[in-house]
């Protein structure tokens, strides 16, 4: 392997460009007609505009991202996260082109991307699911049928799911029709698979995710958990490292859990499977694996000074992974937060435009991945992450504190960022000892008073 | 040969709907030289050809010391009124419907609007990239076989009337 076409944009295309660097790879930088000019294209050995701004004409061209690599002389591909991560056919189309594919093997990402199958296949591993269909909805009958017998409230999730779109509650018989019909609609503009399933849904449950690694000679670990319970409409905001209530026994059982299915589905490369666990009653279950680096992989990377950018290129090139299970050791505690270009306070409305001024942090403990500088136009085309603010500390409240004081030495001109909202989530008493679960954001955070104080 | 009253409004208006800034004639001693105000004015890109001016040089790392077959041509920037031909995608340049067909274009050739000036090829799709304007081509910017990226000038037409 010596030369990476990275095929994304933002911060992780920064972050994948720095890892072969450090690898002593050569990058070469897609860009669109959008990010002209951004931070990726200035670090790259070589940057190649692919298209317009419209990602479905740039990023998420499978043609066009083959034939920059091939015509560049590139042999490896990095997806990053989004756009093609995680569309088995790129995978595969990089397999063709005699491109290596630095994620895992296509069959895996279609098993994965398929989350009825994912479930079918956790649950004949004794992996715990919650209880729901086995199979994809036919009709709102079915469902209807389902949903009384696990009880409401019920969850509708897309079959082809991900990033909560074609996700719906359901809180009773008569929103079932509806909630069923809308659902549907959804899933199909957003995936072109209107396939449905329902879940019964836990309340203040956590959201808690489990990183792990795998190369092609038989070892499959595990990294420690992190939790992103800290989420507004399915998307997460504040992630940390190690969950601060699971209790070790139930921290052994989700560990092992993901570790199994991910050696028992033949998985390569950084892999996470997130559960959602109840950890009054002690109990958790399997919602889904991302075949591909995640956001929020920093957090790990601070608790075990395992760099995950770095371990997929060694196990895409058919090395062995650089540490072995026994070796990895999760110390002390980190926290990030994603910075975004939105107007918390304006019901978190996008605020794309020229960055006019831009001092990030810097300090003991503190790590900010990011691709904005001073004069940077943030373009409205596509998501509107800025920066990953992360503090790690030797112990939960240092870390909180750090990026505490981080996010207040954090000052962005020019653009709307949801710094002053981390600040005020960081400062309640809710997340200083932790009594938060998926929905508190939305039901209590910005319901009362989080806003005004 | 003098030029009327009734041709000067002709050539007024013809440079006036055409797709270029500047414009000089001269007549034995006569000279005419007219300038479009806010200059790059350019038509906006007509009938789904790939017709635009040619886009600011793109701010570029050098590429690797060793880098392969993939040269790439220093940019080009539209001059003396001449219109580019842009890449409307990412792909390799051809200027021949094949290896030993001759090419669509030469430098000199008249061409139409819908005519072909060369193809852009993206994994075995041949991508027809039309003139888009009516005029002579003044120059070839790309290397036949070279990866092209969007946006990247590949021809620059002299516009006629």
């Amino acid at each position: 392997m010596r030369r990476v076409l990275v095929a994304n944009r933002g911060e992780i295309a920064v972050r994948v460009i720095r890892a072969c660097r450090a690898l002593g790879l050569e990058s070469v930088a897609v860009y669109s007609e959008a990010d002209r000019g951004s931070l990726a294209t200035q670090l790259a050995d070589r940057a190649l505009c692919i298209g317009p701004p419209r990602s479905s004409d740039s990023y998420l061209r499978i043609d066009t991202l083959v034939t920059a690599a091939r015509g560049t002389g590139c042999d490896a591909v990095h997806p990053g996260y989004g756009f093609l991560a995680e569309n088995p056919a790129f995978a595969e189309m990089c397999a063709r082109s005699d491109l290596t594919f630095v994620g895992p093997p296509p069959e895996v990402i279609r098993l994965m991307g398929d989350k009825i199958a994912a479930r079918q296949f956790a649950a004949k591993l004794g992996v715990p699911v919650i209880s729901g269909t086995e199979e994809a909805l036919h009709s709102v009958d079915e469902a209807s049928a389902v949903a009384t017998e696990v009880g409401y409230p019920v969850l509708l999730k897309a079959a082809a799911g991900g990033g909560g779109r074609g996700m719906r509650i359901v809180r009773g018989p008569d929103e079932l029709r509806e909630a069923f019909e809308r659902a549907r609609v959804e899933a199909q503009a957003a995936f072109a698979d209107g396939r449905l399933y329902v879940e019964r849904f836990v309340e203040e449950a956590r959201h808690i995710e489990v990183q792990v690694l795998a190369d092609e000679h038989g070892s499959c670990i595990h990294l420690g958990e992190r939790d992103c319970s800290l989420q507004r409409r399915h998307q997460k905001l504040v992630e940390e490292a190690p969950s601060p209530v699971l209790s070790d026994s139930l921290r052994r059982e989700l560990l092992e859990s993901a570790v199994t299915l991910a050696r028992e589905a033949g998985y390569r490369s950084a892999g996470t499977i997130e559960f959602l666990v109840e950890p009054a009653r002690g109990r958790y279950y399997f919602l889904e694996m991302n075949t591909r680096i995640q956001v929020e992989h920093p957090v790990t990377e601070m608790v075990t000074g395992v760099d995950l950018v770095t371990e997929q290129f060694r196990v895409a090139a058919g090395s062995r992974l650089s540490v072995a299970r026994d070796q990895v050791r999760v110390r002390g505690h980190a926290i990030e937060t994603r910075v975004n270009a939105e107007a918390a306070d304006d019901g978190f409305r996008p605020s794309p435009g020229r960055i006019t001024s831009w001092r990030a942090p810097e300090g003991e403990g503190i790590r900010v991945d990011t691709h904005c500088f001073e004069g940077y136009v943030v373009p409205p085309f596509y998501d509107s992450l800025l920066a990953k603010t992360i503090a790690f500390g030797a112990k939960r409240e240092e870390a909180r504190t750090r990026l505490l004081g981080a996010l207040g030495r954090f000052t962005v001109g020019g653009i709307q960022t949801t710094i002053p909202f981390h600040r005020r989530v960081l400062a309640h008493p809710d997340f200083v000892e932790s009594r938060i679960h998926t929905r508190w954001i939305e039901e209590s955070f910005l319901g009362s008073g989080g806003r005004a104080s | 040969m003098a030029i009327e009253r009734e041709d000067l409004k002709e050539i007024l208006a013809a440079v006036a709907t055409a797709g270029f800034d500047e414009f000089s004639l001269e007549i034995g001693d006569m000279k005419i030289h007219l300038t479009k105000q806010g200059g790059a004015a350019v038509a906006s890109p007509q009938r789904g050809a790939a017709v635009a001016e040619a886009p600011a040089p793109p701010r570029e790392a050098p590429a690797p010391s060793s880098a392969p077959a993939a040269s790439r041509p220093a940019p080009v920037e539209a001059q003396d009124g001449l219109v580019a031909v842009t890449a409307p995608l990412l792909g390799t340049f051809y200027r021949a419907p094949a290896p030993d067909a001759p090419p669509f274009v030469d430098v000199g050739s008249m061409v139409e609007p819908d005519d072909t000036v060369c193809i852009i090829e993206v994994m075995k799709l041949m991508n027809n990239v039309r003139a888009g304007r009516r005029g002579r081509v003044a120059r070839i910017c790309a290397e036949n076989g070279a990866l092209v990226e969007f946006g990247q000038t590949l021809v620059l037409i002299e516009p006629l009337p």
